[in-house]
């Protein structure tokens, strides 16, 4: 029996750093990724989806969304099993009780509201283990699994959950962390056969099984995901699960460090943004240390509003910035001042050397007087 | 720039007219206004700025007012590496040639001449600092404008040593300038794009403070709706249970109020039976109240009729004492009555034997006035037997010493006798005898003759003779007065008048004693009525006696009287006394007698009135008998008291089956289960409100999608605040960047300013003297000048004082600029306000000036300009 895991969809997620464009289609992107789900499914072969939490960013998006969503979902061949997770648990603000929700969901799409073991095709059931709150005070996972008898032979279940697990979990004291302990007892002694969970947003399995697998978000979300963009691809069977991932994203979060102290930095860097492909749906973060004159400070910064307006969106990473731009012989050389003019720059030279909250003032005039002298036309 | 020569015709009044100039030093032209000094300055003006063709009010102003010509002007000047002749003509026969000779030859005519001329001008001389260094007439007070004059800048710089600025500097500080502008007011206030990034920021995070908000209610009402169907899920799990309990306490309840039913029955029962034991009770009470009323009754009666009985006895010795009193009181009256007369008797006795006392002492005094009546009257008769008077006597004792003294005087004036006895002797002097013892002596006068004999022995008689005469004579007269007045006196001699005449007051004494004895009796009253009066009292007394009853007797004195009055008064008062006890003894018999049968008379009703009340008493009794005789009565009481006890009994068994059921536990358990349940059930109810209106509350706002509302609203805000920091930041710099090259600015203006003020200082040397300065401002003007010490603002400075320092500013300036080909200081007539010593040194001035440049002096005071020097003068004619 094979089927798709997926998770972590967090539709309805925007993320600042994109301007009003670039948000539609990241949001169209990642509601387009349902439908590249759907379309590998038939490809493959799968006969059903099950997604594992967090389908939804939060249980208050806008009906746009689900509707969106929902539309999505119904190009989906194949059933699918949506289970509530932390953003979007089976509270009394549920987004899977909502009207347009209850009104729209098209017939192939499941919510697994409880524990109980649904049989999705002959030979293979699903358990569920909802969130019906933020804030659970229990292993969901845990107590889903602790009420199973060990499968009938010929049935494979999977065990759908949503969480971190426990072991090397930053929050040990979280009384909802998944005991993987309990779940490899439960692969072992035949209750589960395999685990599908959500939560973590790269794709990943734990556990010594093999059988216990984040599938991570379909799109990335943010920058630090490390392998964030897949589905997995599963096979149940009597002799074994196999796993395979498969690429779905058509989004990039690229964070970028430059070293910049010269010219040919700038050219390298300007070099390195010219490689990209899909430029309009990458999300750059960048970070330059270095310090420059004011005519490779200038052309940096035409790289960079370049840039602006190619990538889906250019963020500097405010903390890891620490480039200064001083003018040298040659910036003076080609704006040629004299008199009082130069009396002026010269001090503002010497404010922007100086360790002074004035510094950064001082050479962003330094900038603005090299640009109205007209240095970067010279 | 140079102006070499200058020609003008029919330019105004004049009709043709050339000058030269000085190329290096001072040319003045004098020559009165009328013959056109001033034109000459007009006319280089116009030769430069005018084209050929204008018609402009500048131009027909030139023109000769009687002549149709068209003004001319021709001048001759070097500038820069230039030399050229411009020639123009305006209004008829146009005409414009410029003719250059050097650096090469250029002839050019018409507008191209016009045109050339500008572009040599605009490349060799600054036309701004030129003309303002002009001075033009009437306007010598002010100030050159020399800030911004290019030529004067740069040469400022180069005298100041900064490097040369251009428009490159210039042109950058407007930029600079005009990027301040964008976000700064001229006083450093924030202007609209740092506003505006300011309150989008602000907007924006109203709109994610609002959200926010937003989001945290939906957050808690989803939290209070988990909370909520949990606690629903724990009451409606407990419900049945209550409600077991409830109904069980309420079967037991029930029990319980069967049993206080029975409880109830039985305690009306034995109320019941308890009222009626105390009817019975009563009634047999009522008659032993009523028979003891019968026996009570009796005894009154009895009472009373003995009360009466004892009573009429009583009555008898009023009544006698009662007719007695009265008699008594009749004695006691009488005998009051003959106290009273006797009394009076008495009080009658008293005053006759008082008048008979009256009566004695009158008849004693009548007596003595008898008596007295006879003294007066011998008194009187004896006085009238005495002639003699006080008079008389008196007189009678003036004529005896009148004769006592003629005796004297006759003794004295008579011889004298005397004689000595030597043997006892006996002799007659004058016919008396005396006898003398041995040794005797006496003397005698002799009036007359004297006559002295010793009887038997001898007779010896004396005369007096003639000397005697007259004393004798005088002697007889006053004898024979004597005589006469003692023979009317009746007395013989001095003494016995003086003792007639005291006999005569011994008479007249008694006879006044005798008259106040009599008028001491009669009291002022006349003897008749003390004899009326006697003769009454008498009457009156002799007329009681003979009245008088004869007994009692007539006390012996009125002290008798007195004591036999007073006995009888006290009898009298006795007697009243007596009187006033026995009428008050009378009244009260009487009134005890009335009293007395009064009582008697009560005594009777009342026992009249007992008859009737035993009657009654036993009419009573009687009828109640006959309703229920007395046995009856009291079995009934028997009978109810054996009733009670039954039901007594029968109510504490009930009791106590009540009591076997504790009704207050039972009664307080079941309370408290029916509230538990109801409570529990209230809850549930509410809790079930508050679920649907949540679960309502929350569908509403499911469409709000309030995440992505939020979040867009976030992005905005940080978006805002990116905006605004990138504004902030770039407004920051134009800021600093305009600051400080503002600040450079003035830095410099300042340091060549220096300059000037050194080249103005040193021509003012000239003027004033080595303690002079001056000090600019920013713009280049003169701010103040010092003097002496003494530092005035250019403002309050005098006039002339003014105008010089105006023309010593111009002739610096023209100083620094000489070096660079300068431009010459045209002057039309200052100096008006100069006063003639500082003219002298003015020119001084004038020529250390014009040794560096080209000035031009316009004048019609020629005197004003006469200690110019060096100058080379024109006159106009």
């Amino acid at each position: 029996m094979r089927f798709i895991h997926t998770a972590d969809w967090q539709l309805g997620m925007t993320r600042h750093f994109l301007d009003e464009g670039a948000q539609a289609r990241f949001a169209e992107a990642r509601t387009n990724a349902v439908r590249r789900i759907g379309k590998l499914a038939r490809d493959e072969g799968a006969s059903f989806v099950v997604v594992g939490g967090d389908a939804f960013d939060s249980n208050h998006v806008d009906r746009r969304t689900i509707v969106r969503a929902l539309e999505a979902l119904g190009d989906v061949p194949v059933p699918v099993f949506l289970l509530p997770g932390n953003h979007d648990p089976l509270n009394a603000a549920s987004v899977y009780d909502s009207s347009t929700f209850r009104q729209r969901a098209p017939g192939n799409v499941h919510v697994l509201r409880d524990h109980e073991p649904v049989e999705v095709s002959a030979g293979i059931e699903l358990v569920g283990a909802p969130w019906s709150t933020k804030r659970p005070l229990t292993d969901l996972v845990g107590d889903a699994c602790s009420g199973l008898d060990p499968c009938p032979p010929g049935t494979h279940r999977v065990l759908v959950g949503h969480g971190a697990v426990d072991v090397g979990s930053p929050d040990a004291t979280d009384p909802a962390l998944i005991a993987l302990d309990g779940l490899e007892a439960a692969l072992d002694d035949g209750r589960v056969s395999f685990v599908a969970l959500g939560d973590h947003h790269s794709t990943k399995a734990v556990g010594r099984s093999g059988r216990v697998w984040y599938a991570g978000s379909p799109e990335p979300t943010a920058f630090d995901e490390q392998d964030a963009g897949n589905v997995l691809l599963v096979d149940v069977g009597d002799d074994g699960v196999t796993v395979e991932p498969h690429r779905v994203a058509t989004w990039r979060f690229v964070a970028h460090h430059v070293d910049v102290n010269g010219a040919d930095d700038v050219a390298r860097f300007g070099a390195w943004l010219e490689e990209h492909p899909d430029k309009d749906r990458t999300v750059l973060k960048l970070s330059f240390v270095g310090s420059v004159s004011l005519a490779t400070k200038a052309r940096l910064d035409g790289i960079l509003e370049h840039a602006r307006d190619v990538f889906a969106a250019v963020q500097l990473w405010k903390r890891h910035q620490d480039l200064v731009a001083l003018p040298d012989d040659s910036d003076l050389e080609r704006i040629q001042l004299s008199g009082f003019a130069r009396a002026g720059m010269d001090r503002l030279r010497d404010l922007a050397d100086a360790p002074v909250d004035e510094a950064r003032t001082a050479r962003d005039a330094l900038g603005l007087l090299y640009r109205l002298a007209g240095g970067e036309n010279a | 720039m140079r102006v070499h020569r200058l020609r003008i015709k029919d330019f105004r009044g004049v009709d043709e007219h050339e000058v030269s100039f000085t190329e290096q030093g001072v040319t003045v032209v004098e020559g009165p206004n009328e013959v056109g000094k001033t034109s000459l300055a007009e006319a280089l003006d116009l030769l430069f700025e005018a084209i050929p063709n204008s018609t402009a009010q500048d131009v027909r102003r030139v023109k000769p007012v009687d002549r149709d010509v068209g003004p001319e002007v021709e001048a001759e000047i070097s500038t820069g590496p230039y030399r050229f002749t411009y020639r123009k003509r305006f209004l008829k026969d146009n005409l414009a040639e410029l003719t250059v000779t050097e650096p090469r030859p250029e002839n050019l005519s018409g507008r191209e001449a016009h045109d050339r001329a500008e572009q040599i001008l605009e490349e060799t001389v600054d036309v701004a600092l030129w003309k303002a260094l002009r001075v033009r007439q009437g306007t010598a007070v002010k100030q050159a404008e020399l800030a911004d004059k290019h030529a004067l800048s740069k040469a400022l710089d180069d005298a100041a040593g900064a490097s040369p600025i251009g428009d490159r500097e210039l042109s950058l500080f407007e930029a600079a300038a005009s990027e301040y502008d964008r976000y700064w007011t001229a006083t450093g206030r924030e202007k609209a794009p740092l506003k505006d990034v300011d309150a989008a920021v602000e907007g924006a995070r109203a709109q994610v403070n609002g959200l926010e908000d937003r989001y945290r209610r939906l957050e808690a009402d989803v939290e209070r709706s988990d909370q909520v169907a949990g606690q629903l899920r724990d009451l409606r799990a407990q419900l049945p249970e209550l409600a077991a309990k409830r109904d069980e306490w309420r079967e037991k309840r029930a029990e319980l109020e069967r049993v206080q039913h029975v409880v109830g029955k039985a305690d009306a029962e034995h109320k019941e039976a308890v009222q009626r034991l105390a009817r019975v009770t009563e009634a047999k009470e009522a008659r032993a109240r009523l028979v003891e009323r019968v026996a009570k009754e009796e005894a009154r009666v009895e009472e009373a009729r003995q009360a009466f009985d004892d009573a009429a006895p009583d009555l008898e010795p009023l009544e006698l004492a009662a007719k007695e009193a009265p008699k008594t009181v009749e004695g006691v009256r009488r005998e009051h009555a003959s106290a009273t007369r006797e009394a009076q008797l008495r009080r009658e006795d008293l005053d006759h034997l008082v008048e008979r006392e009256t009566l004695d002492r009158l008849e004693r005094a009548w007596g003595r006035v008898d008596e007295a009546r006879a003294a007066i009257k011998a008194q009187r008769a004896e006085l009238a037997k005495v002639r003699i008077t006080d008079e008389a006597v008196e007189a009678v004792r003036e004529a005896t010493l009148v004769v006592r003294g003629a005796e004297e005087r006759l003794a004295e004036g008579g011889p004298r006798v005397e004689v000595v006895a030597h043997q006892p002797l006996d002799l007659v002097v004058d016919e008396s005898e005396r006898a003398l013892a041995k040794g005797d002596a006496f003397e005698e006068t002799i009036e007359d003759t004297l006559r002295l004999s010793a009887p038997g022995t001898l007779e010896l008689v004396v005369s007096a003779g003639q000397s005697t005469e007259a004393l004798r004579a005088r002697r007889n007269e006053a004898r024979a007065t004597l005589e006469r007045l003692l023979d009317e006196a009746g007395a013989t001699d001095l003494d016995d008048a003086l003792a007639q005449n005291e006999r005569r007051r011994g008479i007249e004494a008694e006879l006044a004693r005798a008259q106040d004895r009599l008028a001491s009796e009669l009291d002022g009253r006349e003897t008749d009525e003390l004899e009326a009066e006697l003769a009454a009292v008498r009457d009156r007394s002799r007329s009681y006696r003979e009245q008088r009853v004869e007994e009692p007797p007539l006390p012996a004195d009125a002290e008798a009287a007195r004591e036999a009055l007073k006995a009888a008064d006290a009898r009298v008062a006795d007697a009243a006394g007596k009187l006033d006890v026995k009428e008050r003894e009378r009244d009260e018999a009487r009134e005890a007698l009335a009293a007395a049968k009064e009582r008697l008379s009560r005594l009777d009703l009342e026992g009249q009135a007992a008859e009737r009340a035993l009657e009654q008493a036993r009419h009573d009794l009687e009828v109640a008998r006959e309703e229920a005789p007395d046995d009856a009565v009291e079995k009934a009481v028997e009978a109810c008291q054996t009733e009670l006890e039954t039901r007594a009994a029968a109510l504490a068994k009930a009791r106590e089956r009540e009591a076997a059921l504790e009704p207050e536990t039972v009664n307080a358990r079941a309370e408290n289960a029916e509230r538990t349940h109801e409570k529990a059930d209230a809850e549930v109810r509410e809790l079930e409100k508050e679920q649907a209106a949540l679960e309502r509350s929350l569908r509403d706002r499911e469409q709000e999608g309030l995440h992505e509302a939020l979040d867009a609203a976030r992005s905005a805000l940080q978006h805002a605040d990116g905006e605004a920091t990138s504004v902030r930041r770039r407004a920051d710099a134009a800021k600093l960047l305009y600051d400080v090259l503002t600040d450079e600015r003035e830095k410099a203006k300042r340091a060549y300013a220096a300059p000037l003020a050194q080249r103005i200082t040193a021509l003012g040397s000239v003027l004033h003297g080595p303690d002079f300065g001056v000090e600019l401002g920013e713009d280049l003007t003169v701010e103040s000048r010092t003097l002496n010490g003494r530092t005035v603002p250019f403002e309050d400075l005098s006039t002339g004082a003014q105008e010089q320092l105006g023309l010593l500013a111009r002739l610096a300036c023209a100083q620094i600029v000489a070096a660079d080909g300068g431009v010459p200081v045209i002057l039309d007539d200052t100096l008006g306000y100069t006063d003639p010593s500082r003219l002298e040194a003015m020119g001084a001035v004038l020529s250390t000036a014009g040794r560096d440049c080209q000035i031009i002096v316009l004048t019609c005071m020629p005197d004003r300009y006469r200690h110019v020097g060096t100058a080379e003068v024109h006159r106009l004619r």
